[in-house]
């Protein structure tokens, strides 16, 4: 295993560590040359370097330098210093940091005699372009989205927040694969101490792997037994300069294209780019109803189980004997048939997202199918149920960043409303009540601005306000204070 | 660096919703509206000084034996408002709702209200669904709202002293500032404000029910549920679901708290955090709550709650006491 010893000062010892590291790997290059008198060697990893661009860079300006350093320590330093190369300033003099540099897709000039060698970014990985977004529908703002490399994501924010306050942290985490991450915030408006507190936390994250910014997350979490999310997620860039004008931490992992957001409250999960586009009347109008489908998507069914089994005299009469009459019909009791049908309509979805694109279409609507057609005919569940399920599973949608915990807590409030009736659903409207209130991401209110209720409820909370008066006040961490209360 | 920080958060709503829900849970009106609006103004100033008596002496001669006194009076109530709710519960919806049952919902949500930021910003949110609802049931009931049916009967000073022993109950919430003189609530007074709130809305909810009932109020079982029982707002015929969701929620609260302030008292604490109580013990008063539910099952709660109060009384007379002894020994050794 490489560690940090240094590298050794001859160039066939360096070359017989290399071997030694990569020497069955197809994809690993060297090619030992001459440069003026010093013996010399070239390393890279074909695919993610590029010996072309190494080639422009650096041997054409050797080749056309009038004289060459005679050794191999007085070439190194040369090239790191006087010479008119892009070369990494720091040079490579341990085992471990030359592996790290060859990983990282750079080409190393190792020389003869010298105990340094030279990094060149000659990064050329595969890649694809910058796409469209396709999990965050928005209207109007730019449509395009996150990718996979680490620098085109921190490009992309760069592009957009084109301040000198805009900071890019590069580390890399303690996993297997030593995967990159970033941390970029502003510093004229992240508060110091959330950087501090979260740079620290994530440099003593100890996992195997980590493929997206997501595996973070739960290291992050004050309470484990809490179930809301303590980041937000985005894989639009506008939305993440969004919460960096807001004074928030963007975290981007290589590989990912989704950017992670701290700390995250649980208003922003029912902000879009839109909302600020469209006039402010529609745009707390559409923010209203988001909240209402939330509601309705975790409490609809346990209310509707609720409503059947224990306390019918909530419901009117007219309607109450369409649902007798529907709900003798079927042999479960209402509990059982809403956990079932729940159950198959998170199934349908379940098959219809991980199968083949091909065959996925396929999936949902032979689903939809025998569940909204076949069942009801053969009498195993009722219309009743299936139009709550269906309509709840609908208004999930409406808060996608808020899918799981929706379907975790529907199933919790059906079980508990079925089973204790209104207790049961006082129970699980206050566990997740409590959830919500006792998140503290930071030591910041999860809730806020939705409350305690203040004057920041209104202009950017349950509805957003004109922008004249978004503009005057802003919304930045570290600013929430007694003002905003009322 | 102004941040909400859980530090910040304040129990003061928390206390509040508990003091409130005193009223709400009450099986019988206790007095008149006129005599009830008349000694208003005294009971609120017996009762804050109590609580600011009893804090003072707290803060110089807590010992103990007041902590375990306290600790147990704090458990006494837990079980009480348990047993309350379980009674209103099966009252409404008969044959349905089982002692277990009420425990299991009510004490489940207590997991999730250990930190300080949860009990407080949970109590801010319940105590906006409080009002809200309350406007809802008003509004519902306010056509059978009669001005006629107010009492014009003579007061008696029979009936003064009926309010004041009604609105005199020495609840723990009173008591429960002096162990958090930091966090109870920002600003001075908070038991003035905590007895005033309670008592206010004590008496309005009396008038209100005066109001409805008429010379009827006092005989009425669940008052409160059945004024909402008659409420026509919206499609929904009848109210009381609602209410007893909520008032469900405000006891699982109440209880939050009690068992933050016994943690407190007992020197039990979470690990690397001073704000939150920890699971560990949870099991423990689980079943001990459950048990005790179970053996009291039987008991008249009326008498209990008079036990209580009483118990309260004494508790507090007490620490006054012990706390006074203290101030004068202490003022006449310096």
């Amino acid at each position: 295993m490489p560690n940090d010893t240094p590298l050794p000062r001859a160039l066939d010892e360096a070359l017989a560590f290399l071997q030694e590291q990569f020497g069955q790997s197809a994809d690993f290059y060297t090619k030992p040359m001459r440069l003026g008198t010093v013996p010399a060697a070239l390393a890279l990893f074909t695919g993610i370097s590029s010996p072309e661009k190494f080639t422009v860079m650096v041997l054409d300006l050797l080749k056309n330098a009038d004289a060459l350093p005679a050794d191999g320590a007085a070439l190194a330093d040369w090239l790191l210093g006087a010479a008119p190369v892009a070369a990494e300033r720091q040079p490579v003099t341990a085992q471990n940091d030359l592996v790290q540099k060859l990983g990282n897709g750079m080409a190393v000039l190792l020389l003869d005699g010298s105990g340094k060698a030279v990094a060149f970014s000659t990064q050329e990985m595969p890649q694809r372009g910058v796409p469209a977004p396709e999990g965050e529908g928005d209207m109007r703002g730019p449509q395009e989205a996150f990718t996979e490399t680490l620098r085109v994501n921190i490009a992309l924010l760069r592009r957009q927040f084109r301040t000198g306050t805009l900071t890019a942290e590069i580390f890399t985490a303690s996993t297997r694969a030593a995967t990159e991450y970033a941390v970029v915030y502003d510093k004229a408006l992240a508060p110091a101490a959330v950087v501090q507190t979260l740079k620290k936390r994530l440099a003593g994250i100890r996992i195997p792997v980590l493929l997206d910014s997501a595996y973070f997350a739960s290291f992050l979490k004050q309470d484990k037994l809490n179930l809301f999310p303590a980041a937000a997620y985005t894989e639009r860039p506008a939305t993440a300069c969004a919460r960096l004008c807001e004074g928030k931490v963007v975290i981007l992992v290589a590989g990912s294209p989704q950017a992670m957001v701290v700390p995250g409250f649980f208003a922003e999960h029912f902000e879009t780019l839109d909302d600020y586009s469209s006039g402010a009347v529609f745009a707390g109008l559409i923010r209203l109803l988001k909240y209402l489908a939330f509601a309705l998507a975790v409490f609809g069914p346990g209310l509707y189980v609720m409503a059947v089994s224990f306390a019918p005299e909530i419901i009117p009469v007219q309607l109450l004997a369409k649902l007798a009459q529907a709900e003798q019909a079927t042999p479960l009791p209402p509990v059982l048939e809403m956990l079932s049908v729940t159950l198959l309509l998170e199934i349908v979805r379940e098959a219809g997202l991980r199968a083949p694109q091909s065959i996925g279409h396929t999936v949902s609507l032979v689903g939809a199918l025998i569940i909204g057609q076949t069942a009801v005919d053969a009498g195993i569940v009722s219309v009743p149920v299936l139009t709550m399920a269906a309509a709840a599973t609908i208004a999930t949608l409406a808060v996608p960043a808020l899918y799981e915990q929706s379907i975790l807590f529907r199933f919790a409030v059906i079980v508990l409303a079925g089973a204790f009736g209104v207790p049961g659903l006082a129970c699980g409207a206050l566990i997740i009540l409590a959830m919500a209130c006792g998140s503290e991401p930071f030591g910041y209110d999860y809730l806020y601005p939705l409350m305690p209720p203040g004057k920041a409820t209104w202009r950017d909370g349950f509805v957003r306000s004109i922008w004249q008066y978004l503009a005057a006040r802003g919304e930045v961490l570290g600013r929430h204070g007694k003002a905003d209360r009322g | 660096m102004e941040k909400p920080t859980g530090g910040e958060f304040t129990l003061f709503a928390a206390l509040l919703a508990g003091a409130l829900l005193n009223t709400l849970l009450a099986r019988q009106t206790g007095y008149g509206a006129r005599a009830g609006l008349l000694m208003a103004p005294l009971s609120v100033a017996v009762l804050a000084a109590a609580g600011w008596m009893f804090a003072a002496a707290w803060q110089r001669g807590q010992n103990a034996l007041y902590r375990a006194l306290f600790t147990a009076l704090l458990a006494l109530s837990s079980v009480l408002e348990l047993l309350r709710l379980w009674q209103l519960a099966a009252a409404l919806y008969p044959g349905t709702v089982t002692l277990t049952a009420v425990c299991v919902t009510v004490l489940l949500p207590v997991i999730y209200l250990r930190r300080i930021s949860a009990i407080s910003q949970t109590a801010n949110v319940l105590l906006c669904l409080l009002l809200g609802a309350t406007a809802v049931m008003l509004a519902s009931i306010a056509g059978r709202l009669q001005v006629t049916n107010l009492q014009a009967a003579p007061l008696h000073p029979a009936d003064c002293a009926r309010a004041l022993w009604a609105q005199g109950v020495l609840w723990p919430e009173l008591l429960l500032p002096a162990l958090w003189p930091q966090q109870a609530g920002r600003g001075r007074c908070v038991p003035l404000r905590l007895a005033g709130y309670t008592v206010a809305f004590g008496a309005g909810a009396h008038l209100v029910l005066e109001l409805f009932f008429g010379a009827a109020m006092p005989g009425r079982q669940n008052p409160l549920h059945t004024a909402a029982q008659s409420g026509a707002l919206s499609i929904f015929n009848r109210l009381e679901w609602m209410q007893l969701l909520l008032w469900t929620m405000l006891v699982s609260l109440k209880l939050a708290v009690y068992l933050y302030a016994m943690v407190g008292l007992c020197g039990g604490k979470s690990r690397g955090e001073d704000t939150a109580v920890g699971l560990d013990r949870y099991p423990l008063y689980f079943a001990a709550m459950l048990l005790a539910c179970v053996l009291l099952r039987g008991a008249d709660t009326t008498r209990l709650l008079l036990w209580r109060n009483a118990a309260a009384w004494v508790l507090a007379g007490l620490v006054g006491i012990g706390g006074g002894l203290k101030w004068l020994l202490g003022a006449k050794a310096a």
